[in-house]
């Protein structure tokens, strides 16, 4: 069995002018070095639950175990120190007006060595490509770097755990499917793991596993494959259903003999050509 | 707001860039206080040589002093204008109804607006040589002393840094905001003062809504980031204490002495 | 009434006479049918946000003429009596729900009209409808606008905007950030208003597939010059263009492309993509 790197037991939050739970006796676990996405519509619990994760709130009841540490009052810091959260507006998570002084936000609170600090910073930047804009002003780069400058100073503290909320939705779909390459190849290069909050079809795909929520509940904990098998209707979700997908059904509705499982772009145009060349 | 505050740094690494900046505000703060022990012609001279010295070694370009010197000018004119006016001592040269016009009131009021031009010019050097951030950390390294009676230094010079980062984002929303209610049929600055009053709340509330968004969103970011009040942290800027530093002490010093040997 | 727009020669600098100048629209010439769908796209800083702030004058050109309807705006149109041309265009900036302000929804729909000097009767038939439009119940009339969801407010934004009954509808980016379904309501109420009620409907957006599937027309920025004004299908089965000006291919192309290339010829393009899949299926079962 894999190392399990997040453990949730029978989670619980209520906010304080709501008289119904936000998150609703949650269970579920992650293992390193797995990219998992967390879906369901606004409101559903998503961003209540990183809050959890990350000790920002704390729970009515229930366990978090993070890297074999169950969070308590006492061991935030070593928990925040496991886990980099890459928020939606970057600019709501800039603190500086240079990018190389906001990279080494996160190193200045753990009070590194201002020597040892500039070589993180710097091999930071380097990882992301945004070495070269060391000196300007955040506030004034494109959405796509601003991200990145972020990313960097979350991987500046070395994190286990990379947490994105909703980290791309408010980036063109280019700089979307850059960031989330190059948080694929961190990924891989220093073995993190990924959980993601995210609406982008795209970036589901990557996932080995979809947990959905609905109102703090969880709905389905599976792979992104089985997700459109196992839901009869995902976009009450929130979710686009991919155009493959819609495809497939139609076919499948007006009596063609196709495969009963999620199947891709290629696989589906596969299927059309070859059925075709056939006739 | 935007070029008043960020506009005027103009990163020439020139000598005077590279000085430490608590240094520098100190320094500046120094001769400010000393333009106003010059009572003479010869010590104004002095400073006004020192500053065009200053200048020159700073690779300002002039024009910056005058963009600097525009927005006061009719403050400057019309206190010079009441020091001619309303001074009294001296020989009378002209004289009608209450107002004399005396040789020590023009005296007084070329001082007066020597004293003007001098502290804008080593502000506008300051600023031009100094980014806010350095700024910010040269004020909160001079504030260091307060630490004793638990000022929280820290934490307010933090607060500075956050608030200078904020500015062009401010900005840029107050634009947009502005267009938007514009294009909603506002117009901003018409009619009488009670109607340009009120055509501001539109733009303020949500700049007001905004501003308390943005700090809900980055208190939680600065958390997860192992940000916690009033605790110790490091700092990624260093200011070395440089041999330059040093000598421009010395040249403080001096020019005390020359400007005390050349008052009246 | 004609309400055509019509560039001359457009041309707009940021931050003119100082070292920081720069060119945002360089000789813009453009015509803009009463009454289309058009989609303005390119690159982050090409030039579509200054392109749309010309047409209801919140941007003044440095030289060229900008004609909406009956209105001329020149370098030297003077800043009062802009009320009208602004009556006539509405303006959806991006995360518009930033300019919400009043104390209830009611009251922020009813500011627009109330500026442009609608009667009190008028304003509450307008009010009523556009709420309807936009989707917003009539119990969230009377509640504060920042009680509301993320989603609810950009509908309420776009509601103020709706209420002046513009003729021409400008929209930077409406569905940045929402969800999907969000995404589509707003993207159906757009052609709706476009369709029932004959708005032109002026969209800046990145989403290239709601771009394919709802325009009459595109317009393609890059670097403050207009590089394309065409239909959709010629800009989007060009393989070269699309890489040239830097665009995303729409899902339908793609998979068009896909098929062509395993000799799985349609006889039309069609980028709406239901469309694409009964295209598909008629296909197979005529053999």
């Amino acid at each position: 069995m894999a190392d399990k790197i997040i453990d949730v037991k029978n989670l619980n939050f209520k906010y304080d002018d709501s008289n119904k739970n936000a998150i609703n006796d949650l269970s579920f676990s992650i293992n390193k070095g797995e990219w998992v996405s967390i879906i369901g519509k606004n409101g559903s619990g998503k961003t209540t639950l990183i809050n959890l994760l990350d000790g920002l709130i704390k729970s009515n009841k229930g366990k978090i175990i993070v890297d074999s540490l169950e969070i308590n009052n006492k061991n935030l810091d070593e928990i925040r120190d496991k886990i980099g959260i890459v928020f939606q507006n970057p600019l709501n998570q800039f603190v500086s007006s240079t990018v190389k002084e906001d990279v080494a936000f996160g190193l200045e609170n753990r009070q590194y060595e201002t020597s040892k600090m500039h070589k993180i910073v710097d091999r930071s930047l380097m990882e992301v490509d945004m070495f070269k804009y060391k000196d300007n002003n955040p506030s004034k780069l494109s959405g796509g770097q601003q991200q990145r400058v972020a990313l960097a100073g979350v991987i500046a503290i070395l994190p286990k755990i990379i947490i994105l909320d909703e980290s791309t939705s408010m980036l063109d779909p280019k700089a979307k499917k850059m960031i989330i390459n190059l948080i694929n190849k961190l990924r891989i290069k220093n073995n993190l793991t990924v959980l993601s909050i995210t609406h982008d079809m795209n970036e589901i795909q990557y996932s080995d596993r979809v947990i959905l929520l609905k109102d703090g509940t969880m709905i389905k904990n599976v792979s992104p494959l089985r997700l459109f098998n196992e839901l009869d209707n995902v976009e009450n979700y929130g979710l686009e259903v991919p155009f493959a997908e819609k495809l497939r059904l139609k076919l499948q509705e007006n009596g063609f003999n196709i495969s009963n499982d999620y199947i891709n772009n290629e696989e589906i145009v596969k299927w059309i050509t070859q059925y075709y060349s056939k006739m | 707001m935007d070029n008043f505050i960020f506009g005027r740094y103009l990163p020439m690494g020139s000598i005077i860039h590279k000085m430490n900046p608590a240094a520098k505000i100190f320094l500046c703060f120094y001769f400010v206080i000393l333009v106003f022990f010059a009572n003479s012609f010869f010590s104004y001279f002095a400073m006004s040589l020192f500053v065009i010295i200053l200048i020159f070694l700073s690779k300002s370009p002039i024009k910056m002093f005058f963009k600097g010197i525009m927005p006061l000018i009719w403050i400057i004119l019309f206190t010079i204008l009441i020091q001619i006016l309303f001074s009294s001592g001296g020989d009378i040269i002209y004289k009608i109804w209450i107002i004399n016009i005396t040789t020590l009131g023009i005296k007084n009021a070329m001082f007066l607006f020597m004293r003007f031009i001098l502290i804008i010019s080593i502000s506008t050097i300051l600023t031009i040589t100094t980014d806010p951030l350095e700024i910010s950390s040269g004020i909160s390294i001079l504030l260091n002393p307060l630490k004793k009676i638990k000022f929280p230094v820290e934490t307010f010079s933090l607060m500075i840094s956050i608030a200078l980062r904020f500015v062009p984002t401010l900005t840029d929303e107050t634009k947009t905001i502005m267009d938007a209610q514009r294009s909603r049929g506002v117009d901003f600055g018409s009619g009488g003062l009670i109607k340009r009053i009120k055509s501001f709340i539109p733009l303020l509330i949500p700049l007001f809504v905004s501003a308390f968004k943005h700090a809900d969103s980055l208190s939680i970011a600065m958390e997860s980031r192992g940000y916690k009040i009033n605790s110790k942290r490091t700092h990624y800027q260093n200011y070395k204490w440089s041999n330059f530093d040093t000598i421009s002490f010395f040249v403080a010093i001096l020019l005390s002495i020359i400007i005390f040997m050349l008052r009246n | 009434m004609d309400n055509s727009i019509l560039f001359k020669n457009v041309t707009y600098k940021y931050q003119t006479n100082t070292p920081f100048q720069h060119t945002a629209l360089d000789n813009i010439n453009l015509k803009i049918k009463p009454g289309s769908f058009v989609s303005i796209v390119g690159k982050t800083g090409s030039g579509k946000s200054t392109l749309i702030k010309h047409i209801n004058a919140l941007l003044k050109p440095n030289s060229g003429t900008i004609n909406v309807g009956e209105f001329t705006i020149k370098p030297n149109t003077n800043n009062k009596n802009l009320k009208k041309l602004r009556r006539k265009v509405g303006m959806v900036f991006q995360f518009p729900e930033q300019q919400l302000f009043a104390n209830t929804v009611k009251e922020d729909i009813s500011f627009g009209p109330l500026n442009f000097g609608f009667n009190k009767e008028k304003i509450s038939n307008i009010i009523n409808k556009v709420s309807n439009l936009v989707g917003i119940d009539d119990s969230l009339l009377n509640k504060s606008p920042f009680e509301l969801s993320g989603g609810q407010q950009r509908r309420v934004a776009i509601a103020d905007v709706l209420a002046t009954n513009p003729e021409i509808l400008i929209l930077d980016e409406p569905t940045a950030g929402l969800d999907p379904e969000g995404k589509k309501f707003i993207m159906t109420l757009l052609k709706q208003l476009n369709e029932n009620q004959n708005i032109t409907i002026i969209l800046v957006s990145h989403q290239m597939d709601d771009v394919a599937k709802y325009s009459d027309e595109v317009i393609v920025m890059q670097d403050g010059k207009l590089v394309q004004q065409c239909y959709p299908d010629e800009l989007f089965t060009n393989v070269n263009l699309l890489k040239k000006y830097d665009l995303q291919m729409p899902i339908s192309v793609k998979i068009n492309l896909m098929l062509n290339e395993k000799d799985f010829k349609l006889n039309d393009l069609h980028l709406d993509e239901d469309e694409l899949i009964d295209a598909i299926i008629n296909k197979l079962k005529e053999c």
